[in-house]
């Protein structure tokens, strides 16, 4: 923004780009004044007897004389003076009343994921950033009072220094230890501190620069996502911020990448009685399936790939398997499945952490995937239901607790079941009676009390899984609105169920496949599903975004899915429209029942534990008895009610410790696989999506791939403010123009064009 | 104390050594002028006559009227044929034939010791240096050759010749002779070098004409570096006291061309200090002063009846000599018929 023109004349400031080569160029103005001096010292007198004449010449001009003097040594001190500003390269912008005014600059350096993309000559993208930023720090002067801030743009944004400081030293030193993260470039969450200190700022006198260092690829520049700076238009705080825009000129080509985009195990959690052998164990473990994408150069050509999957338990590493994976030419997006090899490693009880490997590329932080994986004897489930009086059941008589119990313990011999059944009385719905719990299962929701599903809540946010069937004996479900308030759920379900007149079950589900909990039986739904027929069921309305119809009749849910509402980002909440009761549906007492309750239990609560899985740059969340994360470098983080107290920026494994120090859980931090997108964007893109910070169209630092870094015009893009302008150019014409003067004016003083008008006359008297 | 040509006592401390005549007298120079007669340009009084008419009225050979007798004059000349006829008392006066008085006055001053010519190439002589050790031909040094031409010629016919140097002051000289070895005196007085003091013409001229009896050709030789106002002083009580003079400005090539192109600092001979200049900035208001003076000079000349002749110090005696004499002649001979 520019000055108004009333504040002009009080707001320009004269600076210079170099202004140690303009003292230097200015020093050199006394050589014309030394020679000039010099000359007159040097040379002997001439004995001259005509003095008496020379003597009346000269009085008669020596005004004129002198004037030409010093006209000839203004001009060529003032030729060498237009040279050395020329050199210092000087800016006239706005600035303090005297002297060069302060400038403070805000870097905002790109080091996300795309940030470590290396050149042929293996210079990263963030070493060029570096040292745009350290060309733009050596331009300010503690002396001039110049400040500087700097903010990464690793998600989240990091303030390093930020108010901005005066010691330029030391944000230099900060320059040289940044590193690449795994994470997105957070440009939005870095303008928008920026912006709040520029508008704290209470010295509004200097200039203010932001200065953006960036390749702008696919990966670091979303620009669907405006940088928040809209408001600025409107707002008349934020248009009050006079800042300029500078930012490195867009790539304008991204290296070949492959990004290992997921990986996705046959199971999360790994359920196997000790009497099952080890290589059973094993072959769970190492069916996984692996999705790869492709992006910058090379993208229309075909490519194949090789991935390996590894186990890694405690030191131990196992590799379980590797497939090649092969891209088509323009295809951008493959996967592959991985079959498990034999293994000399001994997988055991505890967690495993599968990682996805591909060759080294360009950009190697995406290259390796991660998934932990719990290895569990058992998994324990809850029942609450009432307990049951009288005999022996029989199948008349079921109740939806009974028909859940036999799908969950189909062979009716606890001890070799791979899921541990326990009653808990609707009354009794207390922490300790959930807590060691994987999954709950209401059957009676109608008998729970509103504290029952406040604690319910609490275990489903903690990775709990919970699923709820309407109660089969009521006609009217009074629960329904506790339930969706408590859970943070968006959905909408009805006290009422509408009577279907048996609609058989579709096998299809709607939603983001790769949260479909019955992913692994959705192919035999086709046979299995059709003969199921629903009587009767809650209507069910999921707001978009708040889950996933698992199964549906016709075009009502019949099982919803959805992860409770909080910023945990853990637990799974499943919902059944129709009990399990012969009354609403034939399903107890079809084939689905069995696989369908497994299913959904088995991996429900491997997707429950989804907080075991982070991105880099989000914030991670463990059980709620863990009270910090650890890594293995030491490096810890604590937990509030189970969330790291801030983002985690590069991928790894962390251990949730509770306070008597043991391992809850494992959490495998994988790269942004969007952020690893290293395709360019057009610098006419990039521009309108800078514009949204609010600052103005940005000028562009010359510093792309390949291209290395020009410190000079690095510099120049600082020197050059939009308020400021260049005058090496008129300095240097005016200064040619000078020099052609003072010829002009010296060969005008040397009189040589009267050196022909002869002698004096002597023939006089003769 | 003044002789009778005018001549202070000379100090035989300042009484040049001898030196050989033909460093001043180049042999071209001497060739050139035995082919003219030295002739006044008015009839002067001589001792010795000769070939010139002299304006008084004397009593030699040739009768050339009477006139009153007055108390006191010579009764030897008494024409008794007119006293015995008319019984008047008559005087017979005679027109007599007398010798040239030449007498030279040679500036000494400082601005006379400036020469930009090498002394080899002026001197013709193959001497590289004079006999004080300069390397450059000074306007001394050619006013002195042109006064020892000039003496030499004179006492050649027979006539008399005399010389003073001087500068502020009559330093030196010698005493108007014909004897012989008259040259060689004068020559020997040459033999100096300029003072760094200014020239002050009407004293000097004052000094040379306080015991001059007879009627003298002065040959005044200078730069003429001074005001004009004095050599008008000068001229004046020489035309006051009957005198004829001759001019002759001696003037450097340099001098009257000013061909310096560097700046440099030009330091003056007679106490004028020194002035850093660029030449050829003030080139052209110099050698307008320098010709405005020289013309100056010249019509101050011309106003008293003298003639002035500038001589360069990079041209030979002869040419500028001959054309003078050669004039003097014809103008001597047109007052003779008239």
């Amino acid at each position: 923004m520019s000055p108004t023109l009333a504040a002009l004349p009080l707001t320009l400031a004269f600076g210079f780009v170099h202004p140690l080569l303009f003292a230097a160029g200015a020093a050199c103005i006394a050589i014309p004044i030394l020679i000039h001096l010099l000359m007159r010292r040097r040379r002997k007198p001439t004995p001259w007897a005509a003095m008496k004449f020379l003597l009346e010449a000269y009085r008669k001009q020596r005004r004129r004389l002198k004037l030409e003097q010093f006209l000839l040594l203004a001009a060529r001190c003032l030729v060498v003076l237009l040279i050395a500003l020329a050199l210092g390269r000087p800016v006239l912008g706005a600035a303090g009343l005297l002297g060069r005014g302060s400038t403070t600059l805000y870097v905002l350096v790109d080091n996300s994921l795309a940030s470590s993309v290396e050149d042929a000559g293996g210079v990263s993208a963030l070493d060029r950033h570096r040292r745009a930023a350290e060309a733009l720090i050596s331009e300010l002067s503690v002396e001039s009072g110049d400040r500087v801030a700097l903010v990464t743009l690793g998600a989240p944004a990091e303030p390093i220094t930020l108010p901005p400081s005066t010691d330029l030293g030391a944000v230099t030193q900060w320059l040289g230890r940044l590193t690449p993260t795994d994470g997105a470039a957070d440009l939005q969450g870095a303008m928008e501190a920026v912006r709040g200190t520029i508008a704290t700022e209470t010295d509004s006198g200097g200039r203010t620069v932001v200065a953006v260092l960036s390749d702008f690829l696919a990966g670091s520049a979303r620009t669907s996502a405006p940088l928040g700076g809209e408001a600025a238009n409107t707002d008349s705080s934020l248009a009050a911020l006079d800042a300029e825009l500078i930012a490195s000129t867009p790539a304008e080509r991204g290296a070949g990448n492959v990004t290992v985009v997921d990986l996705r195990p046959l199971r999360s959690v790994v359920v196997a009685p000790p009497d099952v052998r080890a290589a059973d164990r094993q072959t769970q473990l190492g069916q996984a399936r692996v999705l790869l994408r492709r992006s910058g150069e090379g993208v229309g050509q075909a490519q194949r790939v090789t991935v390996r999957l590894i186990a890694r338990i405690g030191d131990e590493r196992a590799p379980l398997g590797r497939a090649t994976a092969t891209f088509a030419p323009g295809q951008t997006e493959t996967s592959v499945s991985i079959s498990p090899e034999p293994t000399s490693a001994s997988i055991t009880r505890g967690a495993a952490v599968l990682e996805a490997q591909i060759d080294r590329d360009p950009l190697p932080g995406d290259n390796t995937r991660r998934r932990v994986v719990a290895l569990r004897e058992s998994i324990r489930v809850g029942v609450v239901a009432p307990p049951r009086l009288g005999g022996g059941p029989g199948v008349a008589s079921f109740t939806p607790a009974d028909w859940l119990r036999l799908a969950l313990e189909p062979t009716g011999d606890p001890s070799r079941a791979p899921l541990e059944i326990s009653s808990i009385d609707p009354s009794a719905v207390d922490p300790s009676r959930l807590a060691g719990l994987d999954a709950v299962l209401v059957a009676t929701p109608d008998r729970l009390q509103p504290a029952a599903w406040s604690r319910l809540a609490s275990f489903t946010r903690g990775g709990g899984l919970l699923m709820v069937s309407p109660s089969a004996e009521a006609s009217v479900q009074l629960w329904t609105e506790a339930f969706t308030r408590e859970l943070g759920l968006r959905w909408t379900i009805a006290r009422e169920p509408d009577e279907l007149n048996a609609i058989p079950l579709a096998a299809e589900a709607s939603g983001d496949p790769s949260s479909d909990p019955l992913a692994l039986v959705r192919a035999e739904l086709g046979e299995l599903a059709p003969a199921v027929r629903i009587e009767r069921a809650l209507p069910i309305e999921l707001a978009p975004e708040s889950g996933m119809v698992v199964l549906a009749a016709g075009d009502r849910p019949i099982v919803v899915a959805g992860p409770p509402g909080g910023d945990a980002g853990r637990g799974l909440v499943i919902a059944l429209a129709t009990a399990p009761d012969l009354a609403w549906t034939n399903l107890p007492a079809k084939p689905l029942m069995v696989p369908l309750m497994q299913e959904l239990v088995r991996q429900g609560v491997g997707r429950a534990r989804g907080g075991s899985t982070s991105l880099a740059g989000a914030t991670p969340s463990a059980p709620t008895v863990a009270v910090e994360l650890r890594r293995a470098d030491g490096e810890t983080i604590g937990l509030v009610d189970g969330v790291a107290r801030r983002a985690v920026r590069t991928a790894g494994v962390w251990q949730a410790i509770d306070r008597q120090g043991r391992v809850r859980e494992s959490i495998a931090i994988n790269p942004d696989a969007d952020a690893g997108n290293t395709n360019p964007r057009q610098a006419d893109e990039v521009a309108d999506w800078l514009a949204t910070a609010g600052l103005g169209e940005p000028r562009w630092i010359e510093s792309g791939v390949g291209d290395g870094n020009d410190p000079d015009a690095t510099a120049d893009a600082l020197a050059a403010g939009s308020g400021d302008s260049h005058w090496s150019w008129p300095l240097l014409i005016a200064a040619a123009a000078l020099a052609v003067f003072e010829m002009a004016l010296a060969r005008f003083a040397s009189h040589a064009s009267v050196s022909d008008i002869g002698p004096a006359s002597t023939g006089a008297g003769s | 104390m003044a002789d009778s040509s005018g001549l202070p006592a000379s100090n035989p401390d300042d009484r040049p050594p001898e030196v050989d005549a033909s460093l001043y007298l180049h042999p071209q120079t001497l060739a050139r002028l035995k082919s003219f007669e030295l002739r006044a340009k008015t009839v002067v009084e001589g001792v010795v006559a000769g070939q010139h008419r002299s304006p008084t009225q004397g009593f030699s050979v040739e009768f050339a009227q009477h006139r009153a007798y007055s108390p006191g004059d010579d009764l030897r000349h008494l024409d008794w044929k007119v006293y015995g006829r008319t019984d008047k008392l008559h005087l017979k006066q005679y027109q007599q034939e007398t010798s040239l008085d030449v007498f030279l006055l040679i500036d000494s001053s400082g601005s006379m010791n400036f020469g930009a010519r090498s002394f080899e190439d002026a001197s013709g002589q193959g001497v590289k240096k004079s006999l004080d050790g300069r390397d450059y031909w000074s306007k001394f040094d050619h006013a002195t050759a042109l006064a020892a031409a000039i003496s030499y010629v004179t006492l050649q016919q027979g006539d008399r010749a005399g010389m003073s140097v001087f500068a502020d002051t009559v330093r030196h000289g010698v005493r108007s002779s014909s004897a012989q070895g008259a040259w060689r005196q004068i020559v020997g007085a040459l033999a100096t070098h300029p003072v760094d003091r200014p020239t002050d013409l009407p004293r000097v001229m004052d000094e040379t004409l306080a015991g001059a009896t007879n009627r003298k050709l002065l040959v005044l030789v200078s730069d003429f570096f001074c005001e004009t106002e004095e050599v008008r002083t000068a001229l004046a009580r020489v035309r006051g006291r009957g005198h004829d003079a001759i001019l002759f400005q001696i003037l450097d090539g340099a001098e009257l061309e000013f061909p310096f192109t560097d700046a440099m600092p030009f330091e003056g001979l007679e106490g004028e200090g020194r002035l850093r200049v660029d030449p050829r900035a003030l080139r052209q208001g110099y050698l307008e002063a320098i010709n405005r003076h020289v013309k100056a000079i010249e019509k101050l000349a011309r106003s008293f009846g003298y003639d002035h002749h500038v001589v360069r110090t990079d041209d030979w005696l002869g040419p500028p000599l001959a054309a003078f004499l050669a004039r003097r002649n014809a103008q001597h001979k047109r007052s003779r018929m008239g």
